[in-house]
Parts: structure tokens; sequence; C-alpha cells
């Protein structure tokens, strides 16, 4: 895992390369800044941040700032890349954690549903179900969402807060406890600030949820499906157990294998995802951040999302393993 | 056979399956009585409806599986009319089942101590602990060496032969008074056969439970079993003594399958073979089953489905040619020396 990390380090340093000392100065000085100093100013500038150094010391000089931290000044966020990251971090995992309880929820449990009555008209509906939520994209639901439900009837508002609960929350008075705006409301007792983050939420948790869902409810049918053909089923059967318990116990254990690769694929995907839904629905949040510092060529801010979604992928992946091994015996190390 | 009353009586059994090409009768009319403490062979080729037989009997089919006559009646109960929850405590209670597959037969995420326990606190309402110490005890009768250590084992980390005897502990756990063992010893080597086959004669001296054996093996048969009912196209062919079946087969598909087994004690340049494969279960022909493979098959077996004959005292046929066969066999057998 460390090797993989150092790997994506290098990757995301060359990239930067691709810009030119020029471009890459812009995150040591501030751009307005940038335009109006004179040439020789600026090849003083880049001797003095090192930008005309041979690549090796660079990439080395680099790393050590990452290691402390230091990946430059957002132009986007108005702050060092670091700090942004850190303060829109919560959003966004908030966002992925509510919308995990509908995939993960109605994915497994209908899949297992479809599986249980496979080929009955229950089996048939969820199909329909799925394969509909499968091919829409979140980018066109998310749209469809704010069409309807806040253009039409003022349901689901995007952004994270109503402008009022937003001053409320950023008051002195206001303790942010867990930077999550939910659970914040609630431990501050304001039920008004809860119901008003949560009518933001909705309609992102819907949207991201959606294609997820349909995605695992496949796997978990057809895995399921796989599962109740085995012999070991008809073994528990044998034994005299209930169709509950040989479902719930014996079946599902084995289907939830296959199932465990594309949850945590799809955890990693969640965090992926918020770069579009976050956009859509104008919520701040890593996913806007990187977006816009895309738009805007504010390379340190695209490096530095780079990096956090690669070290997502790679925790993400660890996580993926370490709940193999919890699983299945026959992968658990010695 | 035992003066003793049937434990198990399977009257004019029929299984049949719904598939997208109509359909398939699977078992057509079987008729067997099981007297406690006799084992029963059932013996036939794949799709001759011997294991379909046996999971009628436990009423494990597959969901377009269904039974639309004949009656299986344990202990006086018929078990086709059982509420699901009569026969979940039927089920590995009373009668029992081993399956061919040791490898697969096993949950492979749980242990083999987990897998035993469940039935015997299912069905003996014993606690936790009690249920492992017998489980422990089990896997020592069936010769399972460090029994304590194997216990908290996974599946895959035994040998095949040692998951079968996983699997026979399971079955015998709660003392149940019939075991069917489906293919037990098809999946393991001859050596580990003997060893299971052995196992199993000494168990059921030791638990007295009645065996139902299924397989195609005759050489496995007359090692096992009392009687035995030979099985081709859903239908008994041959029922009867398993002394008469070996010395004096009366149906020309038993007497073939008698004569592919290679002997030690006759000296042959070619073995016999049945011509041609088991048809699938929706093209047998119309007469006698087997007439298109019989080398006794005349016009008549063609369009005539011959009946169950008694031949003499508990030994039936199912052939128009049954004087014919005891000919043809003389000068085969003649010709062989």
């Amino acid at each position: 895992m460390p090797l993989v990390l150092i790997g994506v380090t290098l990757i995301v340093f060359s990239m930067m390369q691709i810009l030119g000392p020029d471009k890459l100065l812009s995150a040591y000085v501030d751009a307005n800044k940038l335009d109006k100093i004179s040439i020789e100013e600026m090849e003083q500038l880049k001797d003095k941040y090192g930008l005309n150094d041979p690549l090796p010391i660079r990439y080395g000089k680099w790393l050590g700032n990452l290691v402390k931290g230091d990946l430059g000044w957002s132009i986007v966020g108005k702050e060092p890349v670091t700090q942004a990251i850190i303060h829109r971090l919560p959003y966004t995992i908030e966002l992925a954690l509510y919308a995990l309880i509908p995939i993960l929820g109605i994915g497994i449990w209908l899949g297992i549903k479809a599986a249980i009555h496979h080929n009955s008209w229950i089996d048939q509906l969820i199909r329909i179900f799925a394969l509909v939520g499968w091919s829409l994209p979140d980018f066109v639901f998310g749209l469809v969402i704010i069409l309807f439900f806040y253009v039409g009837v003022n349901w689901f508002p995007p952004q994270n807060l109503s402008n009022w609960a937003e001053t409320i929350v950023r008051s002195a008075e206001y303790h942010q406890y867990t930077k999550f705006l939910t659970i914040d409301a609630i431990l501050n007792l304001r039920f008004d600030i809860f119901w008003d983050a949560l009518r933001h939420i909705i309609g992102p948790i819907i949207t991201m949820s959606w294609l997820w869902w349909a995605y695992l409810l496949r796997i978990t049918r057809s895995s399921m499906l796989e599962v109740l053909r085995k012999d070991y089923i008809r073994t528990a059967r044998a034994k005299g157990l209930a169709e509950k318990e040989v479902i719930n116990k014996h079946a599902k254990k084995n289907a939830m294998i296959p199932v465990v690769t594309v949850a945590g694929n799809m955890v990693i995907g969640l965090f992926m995802g918020v770069i579009i839904v976050e956009s859509i629905f104008n919520r701040t949040g890593i996913g806007r951040f990187a977006a816009r510092a895309a738009q805007q060529l504010d390379y340190a801010s695209i490096m530095g999302s780079l990096l956090f979604s690669s070290v997502i992928l790679i925790v993400g992946n660890l996580i993926i393993d370490i709940s193999y091994a919890l699983i299945d015996p026959r992968i658990r190390l010695e | 056979m035992s003066d003793k009353e049937p434990i198990l009586k399977v009257k004019n059994l029929k299984t049949y399956f719904k598939t997208e090409d109509g359909i398939v009768k699977a078992v057509n009319g079987i008729d067997f009585d099981l007297c406690p403490g006799e084992t029963l062979a059932i013996v036939g080729e794949s799709g001759s409806g011997k294991s379909v037989t046996s999971l009628s009997i436990m009423r494990l089919l597959d969901t377009n599986g269904y039974i639309p006559e004949g009656e299986i009646i344990y202990k006086g109960k018929n078990v086709t009319k059982m509420s699901d929850s009569e026969m979940r405590s039927v089920r590995g209670n009373e009668i029992a089942m081993i399956f061919q597959e040791p490898m697969t037969a096993l949950n492979p995420v749980f242990t083999i101590g987990e897998q035993i326990t469940e039935a015997i606190t299912l069905h003996m309402k014993m606690n936790e602990e009690d249920a492992k110490t017998r489980a422990v005890d089990l896997l020592r009768k069936v010769g399972i060496p460090e029994p304590e250590k194997r216990v908290d084992q996974y599946p895959h980390e035994l040998s095949g032969g040692m998951r079968q005897r996983a699997m026979i502990a399971m079955a015998l756990s709660c003392n149940p008074s019939i075991l069917i063992a489906d293919e037990p010893t098809t999946a393991l080597d001859v050596t580990i056969q003997a060893q299971i086959l052995e196992l199993m004669k000494d168990l059921q001296k030791e638990f007295g439970m009645a065996i139902i054996f299924i397989t195609h093996d005759l050489g496995v048969v007359a090692e096992m079993s009392d009687r035995a009912i030979v099985m081709y196209g859903g239908e008994t062919v041959e029922q009867g003594d398993i002394v008469n079946i070996y010395k004096n087969p009366r149906h020309p598909y038993t007497w073939g399958l008698m004569n592919s087994i290679p002997r030690i004690d006759i000296d042959t340049e070619r073995l016999w073979a049945i011509p041609g494969v088991v048809p699938s279960p929706l093209n047998f022909p119309k007469g006698c089953k087997f007439s298109n493979r019989c080398f006794l098959a005349s016009d008549k077996c063609k369009t005539d489905h011959p009946g169950l004959e008694t031949i003499e005292n508990d030994h039936f046929s199912r052939c128009w040619h049954i004087d014919k066969l005891v000919e043809e066999v003389k000068k085969v057998r003649a010709g062989d020396k």
C-alpha cells in the first residue's frame, strides 16, 4: 500500500509538470499579482520557489511539503488546498453516508427479495425498476429531481442550507460538534435547522443512491440466485432448518462475498459521484470544489482533489480486502 | 425381507417437473417398503429418477417439481400432505440425508462444528455447549482424527473423505430412523469409498437406522444392501432381494448393468455395454421405456408398456420377455466360455 501511494504521488507530480513553470507559479503567488509583474520578477519568483530546479529535486521538495500537509494555494477556495479540503470534507462525508443507507438497504434487500421470488411478478417488477435505475445517468436524474421537487413543489431546495439557517449555523452560539449539519442541528437542539438540512440533502441522496442501489440490487440478485442453487443450501434444508434461516444464515453470508466488492467500489464511487451531484445541487463539498477547480484551471486544488480521491481509493480497497477475510474463511490469513 | 412393520411405505409415487419443453415425468410410479434397520438400494443410470425419488421423500424438490400422485407414508403419516413445519421436524431429525458431493454439500463459511450443532440444537433442544460436545463425539465416531480440533475448522481445511465423514456425522446427529445416502461415495476415490461404506455399515449396526442407498454402482449395492430397486426412466424395472437380483437378473437392463462390470473371476475380451444412452425424459419410447436399447426388444415392446410382474416371492420385473431372457443369457454365457 505505501508503494501504491508513492506511485500516486509520482503520477500526480508528473501530470503537474505538463503545465510548465509559469502556470505552476500560481500555486504560490496570487494570480492577480502575477498578471502585473515583469518577466524578470517572474524569473526571480520561479527561482525563489525552486521551479527552475531539476525534476527529482522538485519532486523531493513537493513530497516534503506534501508530508507536512502543504499542497499549495487554492484559488477556488481562497485558502490553502489542505484547509479547503478539510473544510469541505464533512459536507461530502455526510452526503455519502446518508446515500449509503438507501443504497445498501434498498439494494441488498430488494436483491434478495427478487432472488427468493425468482421469476415471479415481484422479481420482474424489481428487475424493471433496477434496469430503469441503472440506465438513468445521475446528471439527468438530478436535474429531473430539481425540476419536480424544487422548481415544481419546492420540497428539496439546492445548496446545503437555507440562508436563515446558514446565518445561525455560522453564529458563535451554535456549536459545530461534528461538522455534520444534521447531527449538529440535533445536538444544538435546533430541530428547525435539522429539518432544513434534511430537506436540502434528500435530493442529492436520491440522485446519488439511485444508480448505485440499482447496480447493487442486480449484483445481489444474481449472487443470491447462484448461492440458492448450491448443494449446501439443500443440505441446510435437509437438516430441517426453516426457510428463513436457510436464507438469512446459510445463503446470505455466501451471497455477500461478491456484493462486498461491489459495495466497496461503490463507496469509492460515491466520493467520485459527488462531483456531479454537488455541482447540480450547488452544494458545498469536495465534489463541487474539484469541479470548480477544474473549470478555473486551479491546478493546486485539482491535484489536491486527485490525491484525496486516490487515498480514498486505496483505503477503500484495503477495507474491501479486510471485509472479504471477515466473511470468507477461505481467504483468511493465517 | 424382515417381518417388521415398514417405517416407510412409498406407494405409486409420481414426481413431475414443469419445464419449458413440457412436463417431465422424472418418477412415474414407484412402490417400495422400507423396514427398520434394513438397507434398500436404488440403482440406475443418471436420469433414471433415483435421486428425484429420494428428494421427493424429503420434499426437497426444486420449485418446479411436484408430486401429482402417490403416497409416501412415514410412520403412518403421509409426507406429501404434511405441513411445512411438520416436514421440518422430520427432516434431519427422523429422516436424514447425505449427498454425493462432499466438496459442495458443506457450507464454506461455517465451521464443521457450527454446521453439525445447528441440527442438534434445533431438533434435540440442547444448548450450544452440549451440542458441541455431541458434535465432537459424533466426529470421533465417524473416524475423524483429532475431533476437538476439526470441529472448529472450516470445510476447506478437510479432505474429501473427511468431509463426507463430517456429512455423515451431521446426518446422524439426531439419531434418524432413516438415512438417505445419495451416491455418497461417487465423488471419492476407491480406497476412501471402501472406508466410507464400511463406516456406514458399522454405524447402521450401532444406530439401527434404515438406509436408502442410491447409487449407479452395482458393486457398492452388493456390499451394502439387503434389497434393491433397479430404476429406468422413472420406473422400477426390477425389484427384489439382492441375492436374487445378482444371481438371476430377470430384466435385460439389470442383466446389461451386471455384465458391464468387469469381473475378476470371468475372463472376457470385451465388456458388455448397453447400446445407446438414456433418452431425454421427454423422448422415451411409447411402449417399454427400455425397448430402444434392449437386445430382446420385439414389436410388442415398442407399442405396449409392460407391467411389473411377480417372478417369485418378492422378486418383480417389468419385461415382456422374462423367459426369453433366461434362454438368451444361457446362450451368451455359453458363448463366453
